[in-house]
């Protein structure tokens, strides 16, 4: 990873803003300064929650007991004896409000975006490492569609663009939203921003498995990109999930997830499941071939209730009915996260389904970004 | 990451500044790469702004992880349980604390003093880098006098020098040591300065030595039998010859070592060890008539009549005279007829005669007779010195340069007597100031006191000080400009009378107690320094310096001659 060359970036920054300015009026923050948005509380649950608009899922592992549909894992599986998870990916964003921009047609919220995402290594010793590879960043000024920009700045913002084509540093991206119409400009920026993140993870993991395939590869959240699904050995930990599924068992016995994870025990997991994919579901593709279970990491009078210290399992697989050597990797996956559990992030916010590596990876990935008063001075 | 070039030290680590924990003018912070090891008091050198090279001293070291709390890692533990294993090791570092010595450059006409950047290199200090952040480099090479050896983790050895007007005045002097007995090393210390300094400044230095232990000091022209190979090193880095003290030979007008011993029994040396050459010597009354103070001090007088009496002998000494005739009151013979002088301690043990001005009351003669046959009962004090005995304040008056005296004093067993003998070198040598011609004098002359608390203890409040104490504070107030150096150890420094530590330039810590280190005479060590003077290896010793802006640690060899015990 190269320094970051801050000259450099500001300067980039001054020539979209100048060329933005000629374009239309640019009404700074009445703060006089970038305000760092918050992103969504529990973005992840949001996510899943929006996957999960049809509820129902079905179990493609057969439980021996209807009542208690979950399968003991024994010891867990340690490094020493197999070292199983080797690579940690984690991605972050950052959004800054900058002002207001008006152009005759519209008016939308003027913002920038620094993106960052980390894969770590686990040593044989069990330290971590970022590979050479492992860190991807950039900045991106949010835009909405450009069928909404005025054609002469499209053009220009295009030339700036084609320019730092050759510039192997870290450039300001103009990205631009899909969508054509929004009722919440600012929503909707910051949404194309966390989808470039998304992205980003996206490119750093393949980067990364492109190099080695050793061991697997833990991603933190849910898979959401099929481009995932490409990659061998991955698996995506949830340590927040919707509520909204119900899980329908053989076709005889239904269960909400509440009921299914109260009486999940310390070292158990689940069955495994999918979820039923409604017509014209834009993300049926992925949801075809991703089973899913719960494991719980942790038990006990100091969580404050049934569903703290499960994490949500997600994976590649593509039969309806899993296989016994799918149910193997399955099993050796989930006790493989029972190790996970030392040592603990605590006393983090959901410390108690989260894991130390990825907690590493975000830590990493918080040291790497600029500094939000370096924001304040692109404007100045 | 590591790497090594010829001009530059080996690299260690990087900076850091938080918010918490800043960088400042005073001080800096950096991790350790894994794997290197560093200690405390090893030099580091950091790249600073316009070319200009930050050195650092390793003050404290701590190892910190991401665990919030004791909580997280128990937590960790599967809550507790201590068979567990991390399937993956907390994050940790090890955080290193280096007090900036100094900012050097070789051409930047102006002072740095701004903080070190974070995030910069930090190398071990390489020999040049540390002579320069201790302000060696501009010592002129004839007033260099080695103090030591720095020894740092990487193994790089520097020997360290302090400039001698900074240590045998004008601009500063005098030098105290404390520390635990034996693992301390005072004396050997004290021992191996003088050594430095009398082979490179022989014909400046006149010194003398009290031996208060056994007869440590009382082979200095013998052959050492413990020297190792480790100090046979380090002899070389500081430059100093394997030699040891000369004896002084007047006839082949050799300048060495004289060894003074006490009178003892039938007029016998009292001493633990006899040396080949030696000088015996005693006090009669006709030496010390003016030095009685030093002999009654701490006496309780609160109504200043004994000092009345003493003042008086002082004064009207060779004026004395018996008024009448002393018969012995057992046979009735007249002992010391009228008009008799008073000349020697029987004549004053008996002398009776003080004008009522002086003695009010009969018993108050009573008293002073009592303590001077107490305080002079020893073979020390002789109503006539034989012609082979000296008076020890007569020869210091003579002292030149290029001699070396040891007055031997372990084998008096009343501390009185210790005093006393210290007290009249100190006011002779005052006197000598005044009587010789100043050409004739040395021009530094070294007084070497171990257990200085014995002679000048810290008194309190109200207490009076003794007059050996106030001829020893003298000498630490006024002997920097005249050339009087004092060289004093101790075990404690807060046992000892504060005037004469505070005009100590140097300060000298060995191996010393925590409890003692609380005392504020210590405030020239930080805290972390502290800690570590609890833990000191034999030899090693924490040494402050006015022209060090930290204290350092050095280590020193054995001085080179026959060491006992």
């Amino acid at each position: 990873m190269s320094a970051v060359d801050v000259k450099e970036i500001k300067n980039q920054f001054k020539a979209i803003v100048e060329c933005v300015k000629k374009h239309g009026m640019l009404i700074k923050n009445p703060l006089l300064e970038p305000a760092e948005e918050e992103l969504p509380i529990d973005l992840e649950k949001r996510e899943d929650d929006e996957k999960f608009r049809k509820r129902e899922c079905f179990n493609i592992e057969i439980p021996e007991n209807l009542e208690k549909p979950y399968v003991s894992l024994g010891e867990p599986l340690h490094r020493g004896q197999k070292h199983f998870f080797r690579f940690f990916l984690d991605g972050s964003l950052k959004t800054y409000y900058l002002g207001e921009y008006v152009i005759p047609a519209l008016s939308f919220p003027f913002m920038a975006g620094e993106i960052a995402a980390a894969c770590l290594f686990r040593n044989d010793d069990g330290t971590l490492s970022v590979p050479s590879n492992g860190f991807k960043k950039r900045i991106c000024l949010l835009f909405p569609n450009k069928s909404l920009l005025p054609d002469s700045l499209q053009i220009e913002l295009e030339g700036i663009t084609k320019k730092l084509e050759s510039y192997s540093g870290l450039k300001v991206e103009p990205q631009h939203t899909e969508e054509t119409e929004s009722k919440d400009w600012r929503s909707s920026l910051r949404a194309k921003g966390i989808s470039e993140m998304h992205e980003t993870e996206v490119q750093l993991a393949k980067s990364v498995r492109e190099k080695s395939t050793e061991g697997w590869l833990v991603i933190d959240g849910a898979i959401r990109k099929k481009i995932f699904l490409d990659l061998e050995n991955v698996i995506g930990l949830a340590k927040s999930f919707s509520r909204l599924p119900i899980f329908e068992l053989e076709k005889r016995t239904t269960l909400d997830i509440v009921k299914l994870l109260a009486r999940l025990r310390e070292g158990e997991r689940t069955i495994i499941f999918k979820q039923s994919i409604a017509e014209g579901d834009a993300e049926s593709s992925v949801k075809k071939v991703l089973g899913f279970w719960y494991v719980r990491l942790r038990s006990g009078e100091w969580l404050e209730n049934p569903l703290q210290g499960v994490v949500k399992v997600e994976m590649k697989i593509e039969k309806d009915l899993a296989d016994p050597k799918t149910i193997d990797i399955v099993n050796e996956v989930s006790k493989a996260l029972l190790a996970e559990r030392t040592v603990s992030p605590y006393p983090t916010p959901r410390w108690h389904a989260h894991i130390y590596p990825i907690y590493v990876a975000e830590e990493y990935i918080k040291s790497n970004f600029l500094s939000q008063y370096y924001f304040r001075g692109l404007l100045a | 990451m590591s790497g090594e070039t010829k001009e530059k030290g080996e690299i260690i680590g990087k900076t850091t500044a938080t918010e918490r924990f800043p960088n400042t003018v005073e001080e800096f912070y950096f991790w350790v790469e894994p794997g290197k090891v560093i200690n405390p008091f090893d030099f580091v050198s950091v790249e600073h702004i316009k070319g200009t090279t930050t050195i650092g001293l390793v003050s404290s070291m701590k190892l910190i992880t991401d665990a919030k709390s004791q909580l997280a890692d128990f937590v960790s533990s599967e809550f507790g349980k201590v068979e567990s294993v991390p399937q993956t090791p907390r994050i940790e570092t090890t955080v290193a604390k280096a007090k900036v010595m100094s900012n050097i450059s070789a051409e930047l006409p102006i002072k740095v003093l701004m903080p070190v950047s974070a995030n910069k290199i930090v190398r071990f200090a390489i020999k040049d880098e540390i002579r320069a952040g201790l302000g060696l480099l501009a010592i002129p090479e004839e007033k260099r006098i080695p103090i030591g050896v720095i020894e740092m983790s990487n193994g790089t050895q520097v020997s360290v020098f302090v400039d001698s007007e900074y240590l045998l005045g004008p601009q500063g002097a005098h030098l105290n040591i404390s520390g635990i007995t034996g693992l301390a090393t005072k004396t050997s210390y004290l021992m191996f300065l003088i050594q430095t300094i009398y082979q490179r400044k022989k014909d400046q230095v006149a010194i003398i030595i009290f031996n208060v232990k056994q007869d440590d000091l009382l082979h200095l022209d013998e052959e050492p039998t413990d020297i190792t190979p480790d100090d046979e090193e380090m002899y070389k880095i500081v430059a100093v010859s394997k030699e040891t003290f000369p004896l002084s030979d007047p006839q082949k007008e050799i300048r060495g070592v004289k060894y003074f011993l006490p009178r003892g029994f039938r007029g016998q040396p009292n001493s633990a060890y006899i040396p080949r050459e030696h000088y015996v010597y005693a006090y009669a009354l006709s030496d010390v008539h003016n030095r009685l103070d030093l002999l009654f001090h701490g006496v309780p007088d609160p109504y200043l009549t004994m000092r009345g009496i003493i003042d008086y002998i002082m004064e009207r000494y060779s004026q004395l005279r018996f008024r009448r005739d002393v018969t012995d009151p057992n046979t009735g013979r007249v002992i010391r007829r009228a008009g008799a002088p008073v000349a020697t301690w029987e004549d004053l043990r008996l002398f009776e005669d003080y004008p009522r001005e002086v003695v009010r009351y009969e018993r108050t003669a009573w008293r002073f007779r009592g303590l001077l046959r107490q305080f002079t009962t020893s073979d020390l004090f002789v109503n006539q010195r034989s012609h082979t005995e000296v008076y020890l304040g007569e020869e210091v008056k003579k002292i030149k340069a290029g001699e070396i005296y040891v007055i031997d004093i372990a084998r008096i067993t009343d501390e009185r007597e210790q005093a006393f003998i210290i007290g009249d070198v100190m006011r002779s040598l005052d006197e000598m100031y005044g009587e010789r011609e100043s050409k004739e004098i040395p021009s530094k002359i070294i007084i070497l006191i171990d257990e200085l608390n014995r002679y000048a203890p810290r008194i309190g409040a109200f207490e009076e000080i003794s007059p050996v104490t106030e001829q020893i504070r003298e000498i630490a107030r006024t002997g920097r400009s005249r050339g009087t150096i004092l060289f004093t150890a101790e075990q404690f420094k807060s046992s000892v009378d504060r005037q004469i530590i505070e005009n100590s330039a140097m300060q000298v810590v060995g191996r010393t107690g925590s409890s003692e280190l609380t005392s504020d005479v210590y405030r020239f060590l930080d805290p972390e320094i502290k800690d570590i003077a609890t833990r000191l290896e034999k030899g090693e010793l924490i040494v402050s310096h006015p022209t060090f802006r930290r204290a350092i640690k050095i280590r020193f060899p054995k001085p080179y001659y026959k060491r006992i015990g």
